[in-house]
């Protein structure tokens, strides 16, 4: 395949922030994932008796917000932190289903057909909050939504259409997709186990974050610092399956092999794998089977912070992708909340407890119901 | 970004207006209005086992792709295996959405349907797409925030331009279920186009985030697919 242009210029990540279930910020998040926290907490915001579960890695003060409100308190946490949008500044947003509540409130409160709403209310929110000039647009690709947005963003950049793009993404703890996950029978009774060999399921999470991608010229013009460079990606469908992943990986080796090949690096050069490790039986081993094919005996340390933070979908590449970059800062990764007994096949570099690593790349990857995957390589500044 | 040559190889739409693709000869028009009946000998003459679980807006989206690749004379069979699929949408699964929950309410959750549930994520009609014609390329839905419809055209442009796929095929996709319900211009209907990057000269041409045809800028969906049908011979492959 023709390869594209970038290369031309570094991509760096210039700011970023999250909210996530153990509060606002990636400093409490960081502190909580290396002292081995778990954010589960039993669900208030709607019944749960009929359900696989009844918890959550959910932001505690959204319980008391109103339904419907709750996704907009979600983005609201961040916006009050100084978040710049400068004229050219390209609006990117990930969410799987939005402010999914107002259909909900809709639905049991309406007997009309009309709800009269914003068709993206997340865009909407955030241009008037931001007070930012271009059209954004949302990228949907269910569980791979922040990754893809962050490497079409890297892309805009490095194609020289823009010097700056701003990519938030969010999702919360629904009654809608909670049900849905139960009904799809991929929620564990209990907690989230990322590779161990009795995983039974994920824990779905909420979380919000954003991310600041910058040319080098514009993040020297401004005088900012580097967090990160999104050094290369690759993406790719699986063409087999919805909901489940294609056994073999073939999608998401694909996606792999091509980041890889874009950053032109060796597989041996990887310090760490953030995995999409959702602690469901098929996502993990199909995981464990690619990261085995493309690294076979040197796989590097692999981590998920799934077991501690929940399955947040739309956002969860995000939240990953500073983790990735925090982690390759402080040349650690960090435990593998919920794992117990490693699968055997990975035993050697699934990581417990915290582990130091040294190396100047790492790589996260998601998978996503419609069978896409995503693969994002970040190098170390 | 300097200027790219794009080629149209073929196009296909289902509009309220009708069904038609970009070598058949009809006019394009995208009234508003009701779809016409979305029935499976669209798609296929044989049984089909995926047919009866789809909602419509998949439905919508398989026809349209199908009809797309067939106008392009690409075999379903023998399909290229690096083509990507990017689509716009307002409203996207709204219409299964609202379907689901409504299982999720009488019993509290009990009775909540995992088949609809599946479809409640607008990619998945990516997913049944590339399942059925083996596209291994990005898949992605991106909200269509304008009322152009443009973006999914543009997104698929930009994937060709980005060298992430070799071929595409990208549009706009949205059934009237459900339109009622948000602010929007938009029309319902599913329109698509398979493109390549070409080296030839071509009337299509994009630049700076500019569509040209014929050196006129295209502003939104209906202006372009009325250009490449009544300059069809021009156009094609």
């Amino acid at each position: 395949m023709e390869k594209g242009i970038v290369g031309l210029t570094n991509i760096h990540i210039s700011d970023y922030d999250c909210v996530t279930c153990f509060g606002d910020g990636v400093e409490v998040l960081w502190k909580s994932l290396l002292a081995k926290e778990c954010g589960f907490k039993q669900i208030r915001r709607f019944e749960t008796k009929n359900y696989v579960n009844s918890v959550a890695a959910c932001v505690t003060d959204l319980d008391s917000v109103p339904h419907g409100r709750r996704f907009t308190a979600l983005l609201e946490k961040l916006c009050r932190k100084d978040v710049r949008a400068g004229a050219n500044t390209v609006l990117l947003t990930a969410t799987t289903k939005d402010n999914i509540e107002l259909l909900e409130r809709h639905i049991k409160t309406s007997k009309s057909d009309s709800c009269n709403n914003s068709a993206s209310p997340m865009v909407d929110f955030l241009i008037g909050r931001l007070d930012i000039k271009c059209s954004g647009y949302n990228v949907n690709t269910a569980c791979a939504s922040a990754s893809t947005a962050i490497l079409w963003a890297a892309e805009m950049i490095g194609n020289g259409e823009t010097d700056e793009v701003v990519v938030w993404a969010a999702d919360i703890v629904s009654e809608f997709v909670f049900s849905g996950f139960s009904a799809l029978k991929v929620m564990s009774p209990d907690t989230s186990r990322p590779f161990d060999v009795n995983r039974d399921g994920l824990i779905l999470g909420e979380a919000a974050g954003y991310i600041v991608l910058m040319s080098e010229e514009k993040l020297l013009q401004e005088n900012k610092t580097s967090l990160g460079i999104i050094k290369s990606w690759g993406i790719s469908s699986d063409a087999h399956h919805i909901t489940a992943p294609d056994r073999q990986g073939r999608g998401l080796h694909r996606a792999i092999h091509n980041a890889l090949e874009k950053a032109s690096i060796q597989p041996g050069s990887l310090a760490a794998i953030n995995g999409h490790g959702t602690g469901t039986v098929h996502n993990d081993a199909m995981e464990i089977a690619v990261f085995r094919k493309v690294f076979g005996d040197e796989v590097p340390p692999v981590y998920s912070v799934k077991g501690a933070i929940g399955h947040s979908l739309g956002p969860c590449g995000l939240i990953e992708v500073i983790v990735a970059s925090r982690s390759l800062r402080e040349q650690l990764v960090p435990p593998v909340i919920g794992l117990q007994t490693p699968e055997p096949e990975i035993d050697a570099y699934v990581t417990m407890k915290s582990q130091r690593i040294d190396g100047k790349y790492t790589l996260t990857t998601n998978s996503g119901f419609g069978g896409i995957n995503t693969a994002l390589v970040i190098e170390k500044v | 970004m300097s200027n790219m040559n794009i080629a149209v190889m073929g196009g296909a739409w289902i509009t309220a207006s009708g069904i038609g693709c970009i070598s058949d000869g009809k006019d394009f028009s995208m009234p508003q209005g009701a779809l016409p009946k979305l029935r499976r000998a669209l798609l296929t003459t044989s049984p089909d086992q995926r047919w009866g679980r789809l909602d419509n807006y998949s439905k919508a989206g398989l026809i349209a792709t199908s009809l797309a690749l067939k106008d392009a004379g690409i075999d379903t069979v023998d399909v290229h295996k690096t083509i990507a699929i990017v689509v716009s949408t307002v409203t996207g699964s709204a219409d299964v959405d609202n379907k689901y929950f409504q299982t999720v309410l009488p019993q509290m959750g009990l009775l909540a349907s995992p088949n609809l549930f599946a479809y409640t994520l607008p990619n998945c009609m990516l997913g049944e797409v590339s399942i059925r014609y083996g596209f291994t390329g990005p898949a992605m839905i991106l909200s269509q925030t304008t009322s152009d419809m443009m973006n999914g055209i543009v997104g698929g442009i930009k994937l060709l331009h980005y060298g992430l796929c070799e071929r595409v095929v990208a549009g706009y996709c949205n059934i009237e279920a459900g339109m009622d319900s948000v602010h929007t211009e938009c029309k319902p209907g599913a329109v698509f186009l398979v493109m390549k990057k070409t080296k030839k000269n071509s009337p299509l041409v994009f630049n700076n985030s500019k569509l040209l045809y014929y050196g006129s800028q295209i502003s939104n969906l209906v202006d372009l697919m009325r250009e490449l049908t009544h300059n069809r011979f021009s156009e094609l492959k």
